[in-house]
């Protein structure tokens, strides 16, 4: 019997390889933490992130995309399950009480808060696209890896998004 | 203005308006979690288990008063010396250290622990950061100090009678709560060994009616299957120490 390479076990990378793509993937890392995660959460979703993308770092397949893909979605993942748990624990009202409150401690001016609450409005997965492609500044092919769906998919959900806060622009300045 | 440039200049705003990227959790200390995550997963069931024998031996201790018989250890404590039980425990550090670390502080290795000396039963499960924790306790039900250090073989058994040799895709070392120290577990102690599972983007395992643990060559122990370890997919198995862990020096 032979044996292929792809019979023969993936190596792990060592701590200081996994150290290094870390780093490199950190600024991105933590701009999906604060974007996604509950205010005041953000710290804690990512070092739970990086080091479960740690413990189960066998599990990353370089076939089926990057390592910031990867772990971003752990990162989202890990945003998600700490924003249900603060909803369960009567912390949170919900969502938009979440970003309403991001946007209450921001300084005066420093984004847009029309547009983001009206973002704050949209169903979960424009949201996610807009936040994706907007404020993290992922490719629109990026951002489809993330949420395991087609690029066609995620430009349809950005128009759809845009034309839904634009209407509600226009009916909120016709006001 | 177009919603697309406002879009995007919001997002720019946004972005600008973000501190420095976070430092990256420090992976240099032992296993495969950060120091202070590690001791909070080492400690908390420790500190547990402690507050648990206290309110039991507490309870005991009073029963014993008023009734004037001897104490009946329940569950996980059966194994303590009847005069631990007759006086009241000092808080947490009294009954998490003391008996189980004198237990297994033991210099010289025992021989190594054989199937007809342990008795498994589940111990406790809970999750974190996306994965599942499975404890199997084992108790040493023999008369001689037995050594734990091994991973042990996993099968599930169908209630059909077929088993099924357990695969797990990570080494021992990133399981919860490694590293586990390895030691003697004294008669009536208890070992322990922990199974992870992985919650997130994974189905749930195939359940089994029972899990066989191959301590030794042809003397397996058998114990019902717990449920949690259906949950999600199995990713890695700790090896088996003594329980609870002698507790390590602060680096």
């Amino acid at each position: 019997m032979s044996t292929t390479t792809e019979d023969a076990p993936k190596r792990l990378p060592t701590r200081e390889e996994f150290a290094v793509e870390l780093n490199r993937v950190m600024p991105v890392v933590t701009r999906v933490a604060r974007r996604f995660a509950p205010p005041g959460d953000a710290e804690d979703v990512t070092q739970e992130a990086c080091l479960a993308a740690w413990l189960y770092r066998h599990r990353f397949d370089e076939g089926r995309g990057s390592f910031q893909t990867w772990i971003l979605k752990i990162v989202l993942n890990e945003s998600y399950r700490t924003a249900a748990r603060r909803r369960r624990n009567g912390l949170l009202l919900g969502r938009l009480a979440d970003r309403s409150q991001v946007f209450a401690k921001a300084p005066a001016g420093e984004f847009d808060r029309d547009l983001e609450r009206l973002i704050a409005r949209l169903p979960r997965r424009q949201r996610e696209v807009v936040g994706l492609y907007y404020f993290i500044d992922l490719p629109v092919q990026e951002v489809a890896a993330l949420l395991g769906i087609s690029s066609g998919t995620v430009k349809s959900t950005l128009a759809d998004a845009r034309r839904r806060i634009q209407v509600q622009l226009a009916g909120e300045e016709s006001t | 203005m177009d919603i697309d440039d406002r879009l995007r200049e919001a997002g720019q705003r946004w972005r600008e308006s973000q501190g420095p990227a976070l430092p990256p959790p420090s992976l240099e200390r032992s296993g495969d979690v950060a120091p202070r995550r590690q001791w909070l997963r080492v400690l908390a069931p420790a500190a547990a288990a402690a507050a648990v024998a206290g309110i039991v031996f507490g309870i005991a201790s009073l029963h014993d008063a008023t009734t004037g018989r001897p104490a009946v250890p329940a569950g996980a404590l059966a194994s303590r010396p009847p005069s631990v039980s007759s006086t009241l425990p000092k808080p947490s550090t009294s009954t998490t250290a003391q008996p189980s670390l004198a237990a297994t502080a033991t210099p010289s290795p025992a021989a190594a622990c054989v199937g007809s000396q342990l008795r498994p039963s589940l111990g406790g499960s809970g999750s974190a950061g996306g994965a599942g924790h499975t404890q199997i306790l084992l108790k040493n039900v023999s008369g001689q100090p037995c050594y734990l250090a091994r991973v042990f073989p996993l099968e599930g058994i169908k209630a059909a009678g077929t088993a099924t040799r357990l695969v797990f895709p990570g080494d021992s070392a990133t399981s919860y709560p490694s590293p586990v120290a390895p030691g003697n577990v004294a008669p009536g102690e208890f070992g322990a060994f922990w199974v992870t599972t992985q919650l997130n983007g994974c189905p749930d395992g195939a359940r089994f009616s029972s899990l066989l643990i191959e301590v030794s060559p042809q003397q397996n122990v058998r114990m019902l299957w717990p449920t949690s370890m259906s949950t999600g997919c199995l990713a890695a198995e700790s090896a088996a120490g003594p329980f609870p862990q002698p507790v390590p020096s602060i680096p």
